[in-house]
């Protein structure tokens, strides 16, 4: 992409770095992984610079698809939104990510444009480096068509049992249990086996029960490349998490499913072709029952559809 | 620890160290006496803040930087002046390394020379002391080691302050990478490190309480402070306890922290390093009051 040379008084360097995942934790040690956690292409680094008032830095992540992009910016939906192009038809007020492309806050664009992620950065925060962030901004977006949200994300179940909604704001796509432990900490180890021929998607659902504080209940649906994949994560799922249920499965339905009551709440999980679902911090086993058994109809219902 | 798989479910149990599980589920664990058993141990670590230390513009200004260093080398030493303290910690035979944060949110350069020009001042040879941040290479030579990481959340080990610091010491940071970054505490043991670090002065002037080690500004905030003591996991302790109340005060309830920073607990129980138990913490708290976070 080949940006202007001037925005207002910033001038880019006539450098600009390739970055691939070879080279990446030359260039950031310690987060680079986030970047290798989605299908990773490469990123280019341009900086501008200003008599006065301090760089701007963009940082644009190239990715190898449109969810990889969107996985990105799904880690962290605060900011304020901002209109940078029309926003896509497919995001309505309903759906079940919020319906922002663009998230400013503090001298700090994030932005997701099909395959690209791109952050861009001011190093002082000030009105006019505010106007010429979200300038560069319009200009990496400009005549690039927008992707939809991967439609693993479609799955998810706008409410569930008579009182939880879900939390928009709430949910991350991703690829990586280092990821998924970024947002919602289950293992120190990889006991899902995602990677990234997997796909997931962690969602918060809230009661509506007036009374602070309300109650979460954690909903995750993962998407495995194959059924026989989705097996043996169930089964290394169960024994990590759930070594009370493994002899009553042993003699009964095997590891594709469980239900438990744990230090803090139910939780329980199943697996069915090459999906999974499992539910955290649920207040009743029924309720456990009801989410996981939702979370598989919409998944069977994409399945279904070659979504 | 044990070895084996650590879930959800141990720091529910109160099973990894209450600070550590605190973090997690964002109060304290449910069974949190049931930490694994040793020998009572005790830290001090002193934390000095200035409201001048950062102008608007986040800039450092280095005359109050260095009154802080100041009190807070002679405080934690107890002697009268820093000179004191500082010829009390360190030698002018010593061959100095002094250790940074280099890279994403990095130790402030001020702080590093305020250091420096300390040192000088207190009788070490300018030559005698180094930048040794980097591969096992630069630790080696060193007989003292001067720990100068910035205060930073990390989003793979949940803390990026401390402990971490000394990761290129191991000459394979990779191998501490992801599930394997519990075992950051064993660097501090290896032969060219193993006893050198005379000093942990964390920078906290403007820490950063989410998504690190990249910098986003949004969770970066003036605290305007040092943190420092000669216990390792101490002071990452009472840094860890920094972050999570920052955390909570951004967000108005409980905000865990994920990952868990298990290296912490790790660094006290299963490598001996100090202790991350806050009731064997003696906290020092002088200066600016308002937000300490503790």
């Amino acid at each position: 992409m080949d940006l202007p040379r001037t925005f207002g008084p910033w001038t880019r360097s006539d450098r600009s770095r390739r970055i691939d995942a070879r080279s990446i934790f030359g260039y950031m040690d310690g987060a680079g992984e986030l970047y290798l956690a989605y299908g990773f292409d490469h990123l280019d680094v341009v900086e501008y610079g200003s008599a006065d008032q301090g760089s701007i830095l963009v940082e644009l992540y190239w990715m190898r698809t449109p969810a990889d992009a969107f996985g990105l910016l799904s880690g962290d939906w605060g900011g304020e939104p901002v209109g940078l192009q029309a926003e896509a038809a497919s995001t309505t007020s309903a759906s079940p990510v919020p319906p922002h492309r663009a998230l400013y806050g503090a001298g700090l664009l994030r932005l997701w444009s099909d395959t690209l992620y791109a952050r861009v950065l001011a190093s002082r925060e000030t009105a006019a480096s505010r106007e010429q962030v979200l300038a560069i901004g319009r200009t990496i977006v400009a005549g690039r068509k927008e992707a939809s949200y991967p439609a693993l994300i479609s799955a998810l179940p706008r409410a569930s049992g008579p009182a939880y909604r879900l939390l928009p704001g709430r949910t991350t796509y991703l690829r990586s249990h280092l990821v998924l432990n970024s947002a919602y900490f289950l293992s120190a180890e990889n006991i899902l086996d995602l990677d990234v021929t997997s796909e997931a998607v962690l969602a918060t659902y809230e009661s509506s029960v007036p009374a602070p504080p309300r109650h979460q209940v954690r909903l995750l649906l993962v998407r495995y490349r194959d059924e026989a994949t989705a097996r043996a994560a169930a089964a290394r799922f169960r024994d990590a998490y759930f070594p009370e249920t493994r002899k009553r499965a042993d003699h009964g339905t095997g590891p594709s499913s469980a239900l438990q009551h744990v230090e803090d709440g139910w939780a329980g999980y199943q697996q069915k072709g090459r999906c999974l679902a499992a539910a955290f911090e649920v207040q009743d086993s029924d309720l456990a029952r009801t989410f996981v058994r939702r979370a598989l109809e919409e998944l069977a219902r994409l399945e279904a559809a070659h979504e | 620890m044990s070895d084996r798989v650590l879930t959800r479910r141990d720091f529910m149990r109160g099973t990894v160290g209450a600070m550590v599980g605190g973090s997690v589920v964002g109060a304290e664990p449910l069974g949190a006496s049931t930490r694994a058993p040793r020998p009572p141990r005790s830290a001090e670590v002193v934390v000095v803040r200035d409201q001048k230390a950062l102008n608007a513009s986040h800039d450092v200004d280095v005359t109050v930087l260095r009154e802080m260093l100041s009190e807070t080398i002679a405080r934690l030493t107890g002697k009268a002046s820093a000179r004191a303290g500082w010829q009390a910690m360190i030698k002018p035979a010593d061959l100095v390394g002094l250790v940074p944060t280099d890279h994403l949110n990095p130790t402030h350069d001020e702080v590093v020379e305020a250091v420096r020009a300390q040192l000088i001042d207190a009788g070490i040879p300018a030559g005698r002391i180094k930048n040794a941040q980097g591969g096992p290479d630069n630790a080696r030579p060193c007989t003292a080691l001067i720990a100068l990481p910035a205060l930073k959340a990390h989003w793979l080990t949940g803390m990026g302050t401390v402990l971490k610091l000394y990761i290129l010491y191991s000459g394979h940071p990779s191998r501490y990478h992801g599930e394997n970054n519990v075992n950051l505490g064993e660097i501090w043991n290896l032969p060219d490190v193993k006893g050198k670090t005379r000093l942990v002065l964390v920078d906290a002037l403007r820490p950063l309480c989410d998504k690190g080690p990249q910098p986003d500004p949004r969770y970066l905030w003036d605290y305007k402070g040092l943190i420092a003591g000669t216990d390792p996991v101490a002071v990452e302790a009472i840094g860890l306890k920094i972050i999570m109340a920052r955390r909570q005060a951004l967000r108005g309830e409980p905000w865990p922290l994920s990952p868990p920073p298990l290296s912490l607990a790790a660094a006290d129980e299963k490598f001996g390093l100090g202790t991350s138990r806050l009731s064997e913490i003696k906290v020092q708290t002088y200066g600016w009051s308002q937000d300490t976070l503790l």
